[in-house]
């Protein structure tokens, strides 16, 4: 009995000890909502019936293994059925099902009512990236991964967020009624934020729904949780709860930066200035398949390095980048970035890398060809 | 047949051996010979799925990428699944009741044998296949292995044509595996073993026959649709073209959920063989345990949709699969329980079957622990597609399946090969087991309800400490894998050899046998009383 | 023999049942297998099956009206 004892103290010590690692979790989160607190209550309740349930049966197993072991002379009883002890070991459990049932069901109902929301907000899941339309605000925007490919390559020491910081967050006001409606662009993602307990599958043509009404201001981080290529594990989600006056604020502030940005298409650009833009734009839109160094993967994702398209006719060039290939991983760029990065980054692959067209693409051509063929080319990519 | 056997029973089987050379393992139409055929191929696919886990721990050992591109770490994991689910777990069932199902009720041999050998040769050239996808351009399948559509049509790469052509060749081989057994079961018992006297192994896999017969056209059926969406232009899964993404899940779930159970119901039975031997007691409960069975298996038809709660059923929907999910649970608590009260009370010894079979309990049921919380739906939506999922099948079919599997081979080698086991390196291989399985997988229930999402080759830094702990349990695991190949080539060349009975509290037909058991067995029908 | 029929109905409901929860007896067992036809436990099985699912389904109908969802 004392060395048990010494053993379990040894333990307990280990596990406080660890405890006090800030970013350690051997739990779920409770999160910050209603429902994530009564999911958290929930998994608790089960989790502990299910250890209450394991002492007894493996209580009674070991009981038996040391007891009725053959080296101390335990003599076989020889009985084999108790139709009562096993209707009673069928009907208790069925009654802690029953018990377990009720709160589960209540807690479901809860998370499936959607209606009478404030604020609506579409999601839509892209190889690998998040597109987050704020509907009825006219704002939309995409969210990537900013982690750098040199902390992931282990060239570079691992910030404190790795693989979970975007470039822009999305961002919510508390205490307000948040409906989300979940799509995707190419396969199936699902975008799961824990501390709101919120996990929808984002299905391509479909459109599902939940919602979260979030309780404290701060961030919270999330992953996709459906596998969906090749960087499945590189779409982080982080959600940014702010008060709701701020929220005014924050819309306020990222309109004016929109008609900022429309205002850079008009100027005119220098090769140079595009280029250094570009590079810039590449690495966070294009690298994660066309590679850094601009060789690909082939088949799937082809070099762009001496290829025939981005060294032929500028007007193809523009026309995949903005609208896509469908039934491909080439995604149509035309919604995610602007007129004046488009420019940069299609400059930037006619100049990089041995690509030397010496031509440069300037955004004023992108906004003529994005205004020019919205109305065809839109409609007819969906 | 009976106009056969005039010459006496142990005579007749001395002229009948096998063929020689490599003609009598290609051209047998004897079960033993099959059964070991099946056998060798899963430790074969084991160790082949084992070595791509171990690749991908490896890589999950620390944050950052280090040995892998995430597109290959996606067609490790898709093949890990695959590889190990249609290679190692089913043939190895298939291979055990190949051995054993003749022998315990008393049959010469399967019913069909021409097709028992068909139904073996065509494996390997699926798992030849499927394999050599590796090589190919784009790659192998990356989509997993439940491969949902649209990632495993539309973008998928081109090598999952030959993907959908091996799936369909692993369906027709169990397929004939299941007719067989089905025939040799109901037509080939002895004079006087009815249904109600079979051994448990041969009950479940009865029943696991014909799960096996109801949902492989099903599995065949989705990878078609799959072939026809990639290339003969049909839009099943395909929104655009006024699909459904989700049709799929529900289709391959409908397959999938009774494969769960095609791939633990056999292991109840070895498990019910094996606790009763050791515990010298007849098994408790045993026409509960038959009730149960079949109730589970026509259950598990319906409640496939527990894998999808977070596609956005409509809430009807989730709550019926909820419901019928924990329902479920009553009948497979009510085994764990039988087995607990057989080896109430018994004479208890634990030689290394036994040992692994009482492992099998206690695990199964912490698997069935953790398999009860996902089944709660609202508190799913926080389990789903992360680790503690992961945690949770592993739970079930390592030291589940794969624990049965190897309780099995321990428990019968000695009646194969006439020889004895090496108990301290069977026990060590299994101490070593048990200890690297749940340094393995329990610290990947904490990563789970951390958050950490499956099927990602790299992760955030809060999941350092425990995915360090998981690599270096799954290679304590892995490598003690090598003392079980160790033990089995041990037995068959030891020269220790054993009687009929072996076990000391082991009853059938088939410890009536003499050790080895020849090459022809119950030529003449034993008759049971 | 009408009544027999019936009460060999009723014993392989029994069974079915049984199995459902997961309990026989054994001496009850015995007599399933004596008497019982497998076709009839197959029949029943899957009648049963349906009717656990159209009982889950009014389990499922009324545990929303008492919610009022």
């Amino acid at each position: 009995m004392g060395t048990i004892r010494t053993i379990i103290f040894g333990l307990s010590l280990a596990l406080s000890s660890h405890s006090a690692h800030a970013e350690w979790a051997l739990n779920l989160s409770p999160g910050v909502t209603e429902v994530s607190r009564s999911v958290y209550d929930l998994h608790m309740t089960i989790f502990w019936i299910c250890v209450a349930i394991g002492v007894v049966v493996f209580g009674v197993m070991f009981w038996s293994i040391f007891h009725h072991r053959k080296s101390r002379g335990a003599e076989a009883h020889h009985f084999h059925e108790h139709t009562l002890v096993e209707v009673a070991w069928t009907i208790v459990p069925l009654g802690i099902l029953i018990a377990m049932a009720v709160p589960a069901t209540a807690t479901l109902v809860k998370m499936y009512d959607s209606s009478e929301a404030d604020l609506d907000v579409q999601i839509t899941g892209y190889q690998w990236k998040w597109r987050y339309t704020y509907l009825d605000q006219d704002l939309d925007f995409f969210s990537n991964l900013t982690t750098p490919q040199e902390q992931i390559g282990n060239q570079q020491a691992k910030g404190e967020h790795y693989l979970l910081e975007v470039d822009r967050h999305l961002v919510l006001p508390t205490d307000t009624k948040i409906r989300l409606l979940l799509t995707a662009n190419d396969v199936i993602h699902s975008w799961w934020v824990p501390a709101l307990a919120v996990k929808k599958d984002a299905v391509p043509g479909f459109i599902n729904e939940a919602w979260t009404r979030i309780d404290e201001p701060g961030i919270y981080r999330g992953q996709c949780a459906e596998l969906c290529g090749k960087d499945h594990g590189f779409m982080p989600i982080v959600v940014e709860a702010v008060p709701p006056e701020q929220f005014q604020q924050w819309l306020a502030e990222v309109k004016a930066e929109k008609l900022a940005e429309a205002a850079a298409a008009e100027k005119s650009w220098t090769l140079d200035e595009l280029m250094t833009q570009g590079e810039q734009v590449y690495l966070r839109a294009c690298a994660a398949c066309h590679q850094p160094t601009g060789t690909g993967v082939p088949p799937a994702f082809p070099a762009l390095k001496g290829s025939p398209i981005a060294l032929g006719d500028v007007g193809t060039h523009i026309d995949i980048v903005l609208n896509g290939r469908p039934a491909t991983a080439m995604q149509a760029f035309r919604d995610q970035l602007s007129a004046s990065e488009l420019a940069a980054v299609i400059t930037y692959e006619r100049n990089a890398w041995g690509n030397s067209t010496g031509e440069a693409v300037s955004p004023s051509q992108i906004a003529e060809m994005l205004a020019g063929n919205a109305d065809t080319v839109g409609e007819g990519a969906q | 047949m009976s106009t056969l056997d005039t010459a006496a029973p142990g005579a007749h089987e001395e002229h009948h051996g096998p063929a020689t050379g490599i003609g009598r393992w290609l051209f047998t139409t004897n079960h033993k010979d099959i059964g070991t055929l099946y056998l060798w191929f899963s430790l074969l696919m084991f160790l082949i799925g084992g070595v791509m886990a171990l690749l991908i721990r490896s890589e999950l050992f620390q944050p950052g990428l280090q040995l892998v591109e995430p597109g290959f770490f996606n067609q490790l994991t898709t093949m890990h699944g695959l590889i190990m689910v249609f290679g190692a777990v089913m043939p190895a069932f298939v291979g055990l009741a190949n051995w054993m199902v003749p022998l315990m009720i008393g049959a010469p041999d399967m019913a069909l044998p021409r097709m028992n050998n068909w139904s073996f040769w065509i494996l390997p050239f699926a798992f030849a296949i499927l394999v050599s996808t590796l090589f190919m351009d784009g790659g192998a399948p990356n989509f997993g292995w439940t491969f949902y559509a649209p990632l495993s049509t539309t973008y998928a790469p081109p090598s999952v044509t030959y993907f959908i052509f091996a799936i369909h060749i692993m369906g027709a081989s169990s397929i004939m595996g299941a007719i067989n057994i089905i025939a040799t079961i109901l037509n080939l018992r002895a004079p006087g073993m009815t249904m109600m006297k079979l051994p448990l192994f041969v009950w479940t896999w009865l029943i696991t026959a014909f799960l096996l017969i109801a949902v492989m056209p099903v599995l065949a059926g989705v990878v078609t649709m799959m072939l026809m969406d990639i290339h003969f232009g049909t839009s099943f899964f395909n929104a655009a073209g006024g699909g459904d993404p989700v049709l799929f899940q529900h289709v391959f779930w409908f397959f999938g959920h009774p494969e769960v159970y095609i791939m633990i119901l056999p292991a109840f039975g070895i498990v019910s063989q094996i606790i009763p031997t050791f515990s010298r007691k007849k098994l408790f409960g045993y026409a509960s345990m038959v009730y149960a069975t079949a109730s589970i298996a026509i259950l598990s038809f319906l409640v496939w949709a527990h894998h999808m709660f977070t596609v956005g059923l409509p809430l009807v929907g989730e709550l019926f699969f909820m419901f019928a999910t924990m329902l479920i649970a009553v009948p497979t608590g009510v085994k764990v329980f039988n087995w607990v009260a057989t080896m109430y009370r018994g004479s208890l010894t634990f030689e290394t079957p036994m040992l692994f079979a009482i492992a099998f309990v206690v695990l199964f049921t912490i698997g069935g622990f953790s398999g009860l919380m996902l089944a709660i739906a609202p508190v799913d939506f926080q389990y789903h597609d992360t680790y503690f999922v992961v945690a949770h099948f592993h739970y079930v079919l390592v030291p589940g399946a794969i624990f049965s599997i190897m309780a099995g081979v321990y428990y019968w080698l000695p009646k194969w090969t006439g020889h004895a086991l090496n108990e301290s390196m069977g026990k060590f291989h299994f101490w070593c087991s048990f200890i690297g399985v749940n340094i393995t997988f329990f610290p990947m229930h904490f990563l789970g309800l951390a958050g950490m999402p499956r099927r990602i080759p790299d992760y955030a830094l809060q999941f350092a400490d425990f995915n360090m702990v998981a690599t270096v349990g799954a290679f304590i695991f892995g490598f003690s894998q090598l003392l079980f190949v160790w033990n089995v080539i041990h037995c068959i060349r030891s020269r220790e050899t054993v009687s009929a009975q072996v076990w000391e509290g082991a009853h059938g037909l088939e410890w009536e046998v003499p050790s080895p058991a020849p090459y022809h067995t119950h030529t003449t029908p034993p008759r049971v009383e | 023999m009408h009544t027999d029929i019936i009460q060999r109905c009723w014993r392989t409901l029994l069974g079915v049942l049984a199995g459902f929860l997961g309990v026989r007896s054994e001496s009850a067992r015995e007599q399933d297998f004596k008497e019982g036809r497998a076709l009839h436990f197959v029949v029943i099985g899957v009648l049963m099956a349906v009717v656990f699912v159209i009982f889950v389904i009014i389990l499922v109908r009324w545990a929303l009206s008492i919610l009022g969802a």
